[in-house]
């Protein structure tokens, strides 16, 4: 995306005489990271509430063959992991964005209002267009995240100036906190007493069924494709506005992309699972720890952390509470707060 | 009977998991013995005992001691002025010929005390509604009761005991849960309160006697496997045989499962994975709770449609609408309700075990 920021700006800290080394270790690091993953998506396939044998698995997944196997691997844990590693990648992927973007280390993708846009919108949904379908929620989600993200960035450009970053997360939690009474307001004067919203609130992947990974895979592959196109522009954005501009970066344009990414992003990601907050925030700090504050590495390696971070914690909300299910949103706060407050101890937070 | 889907105020206040759990908690101990047929049948140790008025006409019974969870409490005199505070305590008076003075509710627009089995006890117009689960005291007394009921829907040893300063207080027989009174024990306790202990067991023997004859007609239901389950979007719950819902099935001859049983114990519902859906799918009958306005939108779910049970058509679809009258008579199961509920619900069974996914009226 070099027509957004025209000067690429060289990782601060990558040694100049020994780039190559370090690039060449980050690739093996990335491949590493996508071996893991897919260790994670075996397991995912392989293990559940439902105790089958892996060869009972195997040939549910492979030759179907009907009955309560095929049904288990092939509608539940297949579509599952899908939207598992979607979800993941998307929601971490919008972090170091939005981190990026807004140069705030505690950015995460409910800044902009994106959850609290799409909540919304699905409760009004459920409370007045009858809509009782996860497939359905999408649209509504999408629309939600799109309306509150446009209502934030138009907030947040008002008066002089440009959008500032600081601004954009005034207005981001102005926002939040109006559609999150409204969202209230709602459910507790609505006749219907909301189990299907309240079920996804929460924030877990136990309904997902293939059609919603379908209806939703174009905006996390257009949001995906946008913001690690960023990457670059990210780089220069992060030496501050004016010295981006400076250097030839058309600073309101990277950010309105950046934005799209993330509403894109959020709102699909949201959609599927419901708000997950903690993805977000502490997988962009976890990559930014050992590939440093390059957003060329930093993004791609968001996105397969917070899949693995994802799926994996899918996989342990499904067995610990048998025969029910913790929700995924649980289990990664539950694995994501020790490890966040482990880095934050261990080494200053990479600065933005 | 407070219903754990069915309570958003609360469902806001506590999040899900917390609200089940404190749910769970609160039915932990649930210690009824409740099998086949023989759900309303007291535990033998904490039979509900009033003292005085065995064999006597009611008129010259007072005054009465009733024992409960709490303890005894003596009526003095015949109550003119009744609140029947616990949710479903109107329909034992109403059933008796007596009209309380207020009764409770969740007061909610979702929900509405008034059924169609009740509402003659209320020939004047509606009853004022008091919220039960957040007791308004100064409401009960300023309407300057003479007894309060308070036998289902659950009530706090303070509770009770604050509303013991205003007037006499019936609380939940020993050994119920507050969840799951049967019809039995709700009636008689509630009839020895009156001075009417011998009449409520007649009425009690009619529902039962009802019972008997729906178990006579279809001899083939004895031993089929039945549940009562709930599925909303992303959500699916499994109801213990104890909860007031299945004691319909149980009492009209159908088995919950050894596994089942084991999974819920003595909880009222159990939340299960998806996967786990075939442990209620297998079985014979399924009555499927949802939403109101969802059940096609359930029916269409892919996990939920490839069930045995819903392929088969042997499923009852419906909803806690309060319009769905017959969800509440099961879920009542009172000494009125139980005969609603055999009225509309035996057709529903027999269509559904003939492969008609029925749906219930108000569904």
């Amino acid at each position: 995306m070099t027509t957004l920021g025209q000067t690429v700006a060289r990782p601060p800290d990558a040694a100049p005489s020994a780039p190559g080394r370090r690039r060449a270790s980050l690739v093996l690091a990335l491949f590493v990271s996508v071996g893991a993953l897919l260790v994670v998506v075996v397991l995912s396939i392989g293990v559940g509430s439902n105790n089958l044998a892996p060869s009972t698995v195997w040939n549910a997944l492979v030759h179907g063959g009907g009955g309560e196997a095929e049904l288990i691997v092939r509608h539940l844990r297949v579509p599952r992991t899908a939207a598992g590693v979607m979800v993941g990648a998307a929601l971490g992927l919008a972090g170091a964005l939005m981190q990026s973007l807004t140069r705030n280390p505690l950015a995460d993708p409910g800044l902009l209002g994106v959850n609290a846009g799409a909540a919304f919108a699905i409760v009004v949904a459920i409370a007045y267009l009858d809509v009782h379908q996860l497939g359905e929620y999408v649209w509504f989600a999408l629309i939600g995240a799109g309306v509150a993200t446009v209502l934030v960035y138009v907030l947040g450009s008002t008066g002089r100036g440009a959008a500032s970053p600081v601004r954009l997360v005034l207005a981001g939690a102005a926002v939040t906190a109006v559609l999150t009474g409204a969202t209230s307001a709602v459910v507790l004067t609505n006749g219907i007493a909301f189990n299907g919203f309240r079920a996804w609130s929460v924030g877990s992947l136990d309904a997902v069924t293939s059609d919603v990974v379908w209806q939703v895979l174009p905006f996390v592959v257009v949001g995906s494709v946008l913001a690690v196109a960023l990457g670059p522009a990210l780089n220069a954005i992060a030496l501050g506005d004016q010295l981006a501009a400076a250097m030839g970066a058309k600073v309101a344009r990277i950010r309105v992309v950046g934005i799209l990414a993330t509403t894109l992003l959020c709102g699909a990601a949201t959609a599927v699972a419901g708000p997950i907050t903690f993805i977000g925030l502490v997988v962009p700090h976890v990559v930014r720890a050992f590939t440093g504050p390059d957003n060329r590495w930093i993004l791609p390696f968001s996105m397969v952390a917070g899949a693995i971070l994802v799926l994996a914690s899918d996989v342990i909300g499904r067995v610990v509470l048998w025969p029910s299910e913790l929700e995924v949103s649980v289990v990664t706060a539950v694995i994501g707060a020790p490890v966040f407050i482990l880095i934050v101890r261990r080494r200053r937070l990479a600065q933005l | 009977m407070r219903h754990p889907h069915a309570s958003p105020l609360r469902a806001q206040g506590l999040g899900r998991r917390g609200f089940l759990t404190a749910m769970g908690g609160g039915l932990a101990a649930v210690a009824v013995a409740g099998c086949t047929n023989s759900a309303n049948d007291p535990p033998a140790s904490a039979e509900p005992t009033s003292k005085g008025t065995s064999g006597t006409e009611p008129p010259s019974a007072f005054p009465v001691t009733v024992t409960h969870k709490f303890g005894e409490t003596t009526i003095p005199a015949a109550p003119q002025r009744i609140v029947a505070l616990g949710q479903t305590d109107c329909d034992p008076l109403v059933a008796l010929g007596i009209t309380p003075i207020a009764i409770g509710s969740f007061v909610e627009d979702w929900y509405d005390p008034i059924h169609p089995w009740n509402e003659q006890g209320f020939p004047d117009g509606r009853p004022e509604e008091l919220n039960f689960v957040e007791v308004d005291f100064e409401k009960v007394a300023a309407l300057a009761p003479d007894l309060i009921t308070m036998v289902s829907g659950g009530i706090t040893k303070k509770d009770y005991e604050t509303l013991s300063k205003i007037a006499p207080v019936v609380a939940v027989p020993e050994g119920y849960t507050d969840s799951a009174v049967p019809y039995g024990p709700h009636t008689v306790v509630i009839g020895q309160a009156v001075g009417r202990e011998e009449e409520a067991k007649a009425l009690v023997a009619e529902v039962d006697a009802a019972y008997a004859a729906v178990r006579e007609a279809h001899p083939d239901w004895a031993g089929l496997s039945a549940i009562h389950a709930e599925a909303y979007t992303g959500l699916y719950q499994v109801l213990g045989r104890n909860a007031p819902r299945t004691t319909f099935l149980t009492s009209s001859g159908f088995a919950t499962t050894p596994d089942l049983d084991e999974l819920t114990g003595d909880k009222y519902s159990l939340e299960i994975s998806a996967e786990q859906l075939d442990l209620v799918g297998d079985l014979d009958l399924v009555i499927w709770t949802t939403d109101p306005g969802a059940v096609a939108d359930i029916q269409k779910n892919p996990v939920i449609k490839r069930l045995a049970a819903v392929q088969e058509g042997h499923s009852i679809w419906m909803t806690y609408d309060k319009d769905d009258e017959f969800f509440w008579a099961m879920d009542c199961n009172t000494v009125l309700s139980g005969p609603y509920a055999i009225e509309h619900g035996v057709p529903l069974v027999e269509a559904a075990l003939a492969g008609q996914s029925p749906l219930s009226e108000g569904a």
